[in-house]
């Protein structure tokens, strides 16, 4: 008799999820949002991950252009169930499509590196003009910033105080607020989106800092530092 | 049109993994059996591959085929749907033909309150994680489409 079930089983594929460390509820909750909140907290929690492993590999994308590191992260989303392209035709070429196909939910994703605010303001310019639509279901948005120096959350904060003090009047009603998962490396906004007016909630974007800072340390310097330090201790005592 | 499609699928997997990876291994496998039975392809379950393989005892390889496969299913359009399958509690009996087929919703809600009710019935089902099977088929558009292109050896 034919035993399907034993091999095939719901049982059999919440093992296989186990393994993994990824629960079958986590991974039908990316397949099968039960709404768009929820399909932006699953994506934001995944995506904070995945920009995590590319800050650890920072040696492999320090002098990246923004178009391998965008590759690489929605390579990233790819192995990770989501439905996830790079310069789709979305009204131009936004950098970062995702999408829960089945439900009809989408977030955009723009990229810069960091060439200053002004740059990175063209950034979010394009998104919101060519590419957000703002209707239910496609109503956020995120702007990553690739930082290739040093002192990365710095340079961020330029950007949010740029935004919030010289930009306010580009954005109607503009809303700015901290980011808990990232502190200092990622802010919130909220602002009316042109196309849709203000009877329909703002257009959230999430602005992301991606630090991939590589010191150009001689390996040796800091092993002759505290020799150094000793001998001058030997001499004063 | 199918085979320019998953030409498309095969490159695009082979650089979202590398080449080098298990993963990749999974869905090497994978794409000759489809390009042995083509439209005759009934579907896969991660246990089987796994079988196939000879990857059931080893961890790391059990992750690789649930990613693999996964992969197919998310993907837009996709080239696998999982299908689930509730089966009665008699399950020797009656095997040749399913109670119903249910959703991911319906799976995801069967996992968050930790009940199952039988659409037919309208009754809680026990033990459903054994009454329930997964099968990753062929998406019915791409199996058409392989059909009509006499996809198949």
């Amino acid at each position: 008799m034919t035993t399907l079930l034993d091999i095939g089983s719901l049982r059999e594929q919440l093992k296989f999820y186990d393994d993994m460390g990824i629960p079958l509820l986590s991974v039908l909750k990316h397949i099968s949002p039960a709404s768009y909140e929820e399909f932006i907290d699953a994506l934001y929690t995944d995506l904070d991950a995945l920009i995590g492993s590319l800050e650890a590999d920072a040696k492999d994308f320090a002098e990246a252009g923004e178009d391998v590191l965008n590759r690489e992260l929605v390579r990233l989303l790819n192995a990770r169930y989501y439905c996830a392209s790079h310069d789709n035709d979305e009204g131009g070429h936004v950098d970062i499509h995702v999408k829960a196909p089945l439900k009809g939910f989408s977030w955009l994703g723009e990229a810069k590196l960091d060439n200053g605010p002004a740059y990175i303001l063209s950034g979010l310019n394009q998104l919101v003009t060519r590419y957000a639509r703002g209707t239910p279901g496609n109503n956020a948005g995120g702007l990553l910033v690739y930082f290739q120096k040093d002192r990365c959350s710095d340079r961020f904060q330029e950007w949010r105080t740029e935004l919030e003090q010289d930009h306010k009047d580009s954005f109607e009603d503009l809303e700015v607020a901290d980011c808990s998962r990232r502190p200092g490396l990622a802010f919130e906004s909220k602002f009316v989106l042109n196309r849709i007016g203000s009877l329909a909630p703002k257009y959230q974007v999430r602005h992301i800092a991606v630090s991939l800072f590589r010191a150009a340390v001689d390996d040796n310097t800091y092993e002759k530092q505290p020799k150094r330090a000793k001998r001058s201790r030997k001499k004063g005592s | 049109m199918p085979k320019k499609y998953l030409d498309k699928i095969v490159e695009e997997s082979q650089r979202v993994f590398g080449s080098d990876s298990l993963e990749w291994q999974v869905l090497s496998y994978f794409y000759g059996l489809l390009d042995k039975l083509g439209a005759n392809f009934e579907g896969v379950t991660l246990g089987g591959v796994a079988s196939d393989l000879n990857w059931y005892s080893d961890r790391p390889r059990r992750v690789a085929i649930s990613s693999a496969l996964d992969y197919l299913a998310s993907r837009y359009p996709p080239l696998l749907v999982r299908r689930y399958e509730l089966w009665g509690e008699d399950r020797q009996e009656v095997l040749n033909q399913p109670i119903c087929t249910l959703s991911d919703d319906d799976i995801r809600e069967a996992l968050e309150t930790n009940e199952l009710i039988n659409p037919v019935s309208g009754r809680a089902v026990p033990n459903f994680l054994d009454l329930v099977s997964v099968v990753y088929v062929l998406d019915e558009q791409f199996r058409k489409e392989l059909s009509s292109s006499g996809g198949g050896k």
